[in-house]
């Protein structure tokens, strides 16, 4: 990599921040790190959108930000990503163009399953034990103003990902009213509920090896409890908690030294941390010193890269379709089918190796939907699959991989036609293909039996030979072929051919 | 889980149906029909001829290959009338068993009424009314006979509807006299038993009634369900019909299955008269009776019961198994409901709403949060989408939709209508959406800890202010908090403040 400069601006819920690195044969060195307290997060967590005075507040800082920008001659070469004080405002467009006219800037909203990925490399790059913390059983929760972000992982699957709304400057909003008395029960109750929430989603008796936490909130009990690792104890957490929690603001600011916006929201946060311990049956609480600034930059600059990303995703997709029963010999022979046809078509098919892992991902989890209801289940298949959630895997990924498990079958019940045309064409294009090569495979194995017993593909032409190995005359196959492959011929204008081969034992 | 198959072997159709058993619960993961006719030679010469028993040995090697396919732990297979009648009956059934590797159970008449029987009480709730469960096969029609939920007559006539026709009709259109000679005698076959008003549900099973329905169904395009409800003003219309016209003019109705076109009419006959006799103007039909019954039957043989067999009522048994299969916190779902009945029980004449309505909000209550399985965010649109495609009990169609939208405005934006499922209702179920979906999200603030900890509520109203009051023995602020945060739409619909202290 040739040595450059790469700023990255970030707006979270409670402060706007800004970090400028050269990269240096790919390591970085961070020549500039500004933090302005702003607090997004209190309008839109309890008005729904950003105050007009706190969008000119914000275009101020900005503007310095740009300045500063200048001054490395920065032009191009930054990303500024904004978390949930934006993403969850109903006046964010507003507030993107209204900075992008006033300071120059343009804003990316930052989708939850983005900002817990970028951590998730970002601290699996620094923590080198996390790759073994993965296998044992892991929870990385990311604990910021607005959500508490939390994936679970365990044997490399990822098997819990979700954004929940329990961050801390949120709890203070939520509870502003309450009594400072009681506050804290209250806070206790609430967040005992998120872990509750989890609970319900994992297989009974997991158990968790490591807690690992990021976040703003880091810095924060980095400045209290000063800790000589990369560890926050269980008692040392505890006999904060045990002072501060029914504790008056104003002392809280005078005994410890901190900003008020920090006193704010030093009880929640305490509170998630300790109640993630109880959850986790653990003392103690791994954290990475790392900024997300500095995360962000590494992981936009290329600086850190994540070469296990498929191989994962993949296990925990299969694992996905467990929690919804699905029939996964089907799964896995469809997939292995419908890529061994793809890898064929190479030559005609100018998809590359993405396209290949969102077939793969379509073939793993077309049928999931039968765990809803047998009838129009890929409508379910669809429903469900809309709705993934995982750190690593785009939105858009997971709008083609949702469209090919629907149209898997030829007549779906419902009008996908209004989906499509939100697509551009180059995309459709690419639903269209994945679709014709899925149904294919997926009617080698009709009576999910696995019947015939491998396949080879021969491309000459016009025509696509499909031979089939198996013991016994596959009718249910053979029938399902003819109807499932005429949309390969309308796609590709090549005549796929059944040729059954039977083996005699 | 363990899997189940079972195979019925009709005088009309071989079908064949595999269940996956989910605790108190199981649901179909395969289902397989072919209509042979077997039983109209049986009916005429009284025994099975050789091309007969190779179609029906056909068909049952493809069943059993599908079968292999699977992971199947328990296959039961079951023959009825024709296997009953036919002279060489078990010696065919031997041949399968040497062949195919099945099998074959011959049944009574009376084990195929108890099978029907518990297809029914499972899936209506008998305990409440009289029930005729009525089984029109080909070679038989076996009726049970229900007196508040138990089983007072079980009774196997030989009024198939193959048999009738084979009996009585002898041209197409039918004679009217051939049709006059055989309702005649269908009603002397029925004569001897207690069929009376005091029946307030007649429930029909059998291939040949269940396609009755599907054609009703098409014809006022309504959406296909399990279960379904025909008016008897259309199985006139629909027998009428058939007196008249020619059989090749019958089997372009759209959706009638051809092979049952001839024999509909003598199926329809027996039914009308059942509703003349009870004097009902309609009929239900349900898919899969006897299979279901033997599904059932089989797995109470493994050690399982399903919640209608333990008194259960039905309605609210199935609420909690589909919310047992996305994994709900129970607990809390019942305490909604709990909070909610009692809201419902201090407004609903504030609120002008009908009784009828309690059952509704209940299974709003009880599946609100089981979005949570898809994925926490947007949970109550998951909800929603659950709902319509689960099966509940008990409940219309209507119903069900009026439940799916009160659980999608339990949390998060209200009512709009740019929402589109929302705005497809009525005015008037609109109303009651808003008036119901407000209940529920003060009772759902009510238990905002998930902790349980109200246990009565209590209101006050003066002018312009509703004061309502959580009874608790522990400090509630969560739930009050939780109650103040989502009471809007509830305020709006009763034109009142509402103050919770």
């Amino acid at each position: 990599m040739k040595n450059k400069y790469f700023a990255i601006i970030n707006i979270g819920a409670s402060a706007f921040r800004m970090i400028i690195n050269e990269y240096i044969e790919g390591k970085e060195k961070t020549l500039e790190y500004l933090v302005k307290p702003l607090s997004l997060g209190r309008d839109t967590f309890t008005k729904g959108y950003i105050a007009l005075e706190n969008v000119y507040k914000a275009a101020d800082i900005l503007k310095n930000f740009k300045l500063k920008m200048d001054e490395y001659k920065i032009d191009r070469n930054y990303k500024a990503l904004c978390t949930s004080g934006v993403r969850e405002a109903q006046n964010r467009y507003f507030f993107i163009d209204y900075v992008k006219i006033n300071a120059g800037i343009d804003l990316i909203i930052l989708e939850p399953s983005d900002e817990i990925y970028i951590k998730y490399v970002g601290i699996r790059d620094e923590l080198k034990e996390f790759v073994h913390y993965e296998k044992k059983g892991l929870i990385f929760a990311n604990v910021s103003s607005g959500n508490v972000a939390v994936s679970i992982h365990k044997d490399n699957i990822m098997i819990y990902s979700a954004a929940l709304p329990y961050g801390s400057l949120r709890l203070n909003e939520i509870f502003k009213y309450i009594p400072i008395i009681n506050k804290y029960k209250a806070y206790e109750q609430y967040v005992s509920n998120m872990f509750y929430t989890i609970k319900t989603a994992l297989p009974q008796g997991f158990k968790f090896q490591y807690v690992v936490v990021s976040g703003s909130s880091i810095n924060l009990l980095i400045d209290l409890l000063n800790p000589e690792k990369n560890l926050f104890k269980k008692k040392d957490l505890l006999n904060l908690y045990k002072y501060i929690k029914t504790m008056d603001i104003n002392d809280i600011i005078k005994n410890y030294n901190i900003r008020h916006s920090d006193a704010e929201v030093l009880l929640p946060t305490l509170t998630t941390y300790i109640n993630l311990l109880s959850f986790t049956e653990k003392d103690e609480i791994h954290f990475s010193r790392t900024s997300f600034p500095l995360m962000l930059s590494n992981y936009y600059s290329g600086a850190i890269k994540d070469k296990e990303l498929n191989k994962r995703l993949r296990k925990s997709f299969y694992y996905f379709g467990d929690r919804f029963k699905f029939d996964k010999n089907h799964a896995r022979v469809v997939s292995k089918y419908a890529l061994k046809i793809f890898d064929n078509l190479k030559p005609i098919l100018s998809l590359g190796s993405k396209e290949r892992f969102l077939l793969e991902v379509s073939a793993i989890l077309h049928e999931i939907g039968y765990f809803i209801n047998a009838r129009n289940h890929e409508e379910h298949s669809f429903h469900i699959i809309k709705a993934v959630n995982f750190p690593g895997f785009s939105r858009e990924d997971v709008t083609t991989v949702a469209l090919v498990a629907l149209l898997h079958r030829e007549n779906p019940n419902k009008n996908y036609e209004e989906i499509l045309v939100t697509l551009n064409i180059e995309k459709r294009l690419v639903v269209n293909k994945l679709v014709s090569i899925l149904r294919i495979a997926d009617a080698l194995d009709a009576n999910h039996n696995k019947l015939i017993r491998d396949i080879n593909i021969v491309l000459v032409h016009d025509k696509l030979r499909v031979i089939v190995k198996t013991l016994k005359h596959p009718f249910l196959e053979e029938h399902s072929f003819k109807r499932k492959s005429k949309l390969f011929l309308e796609t590709f204008g090549i005549r796929p051919e059944l040729e059954v081969k039977i083996d005699y034992e | 889980m363990p899997q189940i198959a079972v195979i019925d072997i009709g005088s009309n159709s071989i079908r064949m149906q595999i269940s996956e058993i989910l605790g108190k619960s199981y649901k179909i993961v395969e289902d397989y029909k072919e209509i042979l006719r077997i039983g109209d030679e049986v009916f005429l010469r009284g025994e099975f001829s050789d091309r007969a028993v190779d179609d029906i040995l056909n068909v049952l090697k493809k069943i059993k290959s599908l079968i292999d396919g699977k992971n199947v732990d328990i296959t039961r297979v079951v023959a009825t009338a024709a296997f009953r009648e036919a002279k060489n009956g078990y010696i065919v059934a031997d041949k399968i068993e040497k062949e195919v590797g099945l099998k074959v159970e011959i049944i009574s008449g009376k084990d195929e009424a108890y099978f029907n029987y518990l297809s029914a009480a499972a899936n209506f709730q008998l305990s409440k009314s009289n029930a005729i469960v009525v089984d029109i096969g080909g070679g038989s029609a076996e009726i049970c006979i229900t007196d508040n939920g138990n089983l007072k007559n079980a009774i196997t006539t030989n009024l198939g509807c193959s048999k009738l026709t084979k009996m009585f009709i002898k041209h197409t259109p039918p004679l009217i006299d051939e049709v006059l000679k055989m309702k005649k005698y269908i009603s002397g076959q029925l004569k001897h038993y207690e069929i009376n008003k005091d029946i307030a549900l007649i429930i029909c099973s059998g291939g040949t009634m269940y396609n009755v329905s599907e054609i009703y169904y098409k014809e006022k395009s309504k959406e296909d369900t399990a279960i379904k409800y025909v008016d008897r003003k259309f199985l006139k219309k629909l027998i009428s019909m058939m007196e008249m016209k020619k059989i090749d003019i019958i089997k372009n109705i759209n959706g009638i299955e051809a092979q049952r076109a001839d024999i509909m009419l003598a199926a329809m006959l027996f039914i009308d008269i059942l509703l003349e006799k009870t004097r009902l103007s309609g009929f239900y039909t349900l898919r899969a009776g006897l299979r279901t019954g033997l599904t059932i039957d089989t797995m109470n043989k493994m050690g399982f019961e399903l919640p209608f067999q333990n008194g259960d009522d039905v309605r609210f048994s199935r609420l909690i198994e589909i919310g047992n299969k996305f994994s709900f916190e129970e607990d809390h779902a019942r305490q909604v409901n709990f909070l909610v009945n009692k809201l419902f029980e201090l407004l609903k004449d504030r609120l002008q709403l009908n009784e009828k309505y309690r059952k509704i909000l209940e299974g709003a209550a009880i599946l609100h949060d089981i979005g949570n399985y898809i994925s926490y965010s947007s949970h109550h649109k998951h909800s929603y989408y659950l709902i319509k495609n689960s099966e509940l009990l008990g409940y219309t169609p209507e119903e069900m939709e009026i439940i799916a939208n009160v659980a999608r405005y339990h949390r998060r934006s209200l009512p709009k209508v740019n929402h589109e499922p929302y705005n497809n209702m009525g005015t008037d179920q609109k109303a009651i959406i808003r008036k119901l979906a407000g209940l529920l999200r003060l009772a759902d603030g009510l238990d905002r800890s998930h902790n349980m900890l109200v246990h009565d509520i209590l209101i006050n109203e003066n002018n312009d202010v509703l004061q309502i009051k959580p009874i608790s023995d522990m400090d509630i602020y969560i739930e009050i908090e939780g109650a103040n945060s989502k009471k809007e739409l509830l305020e709006e619909e009763l034109g009142k403040k509402i103050i919770i202290t």
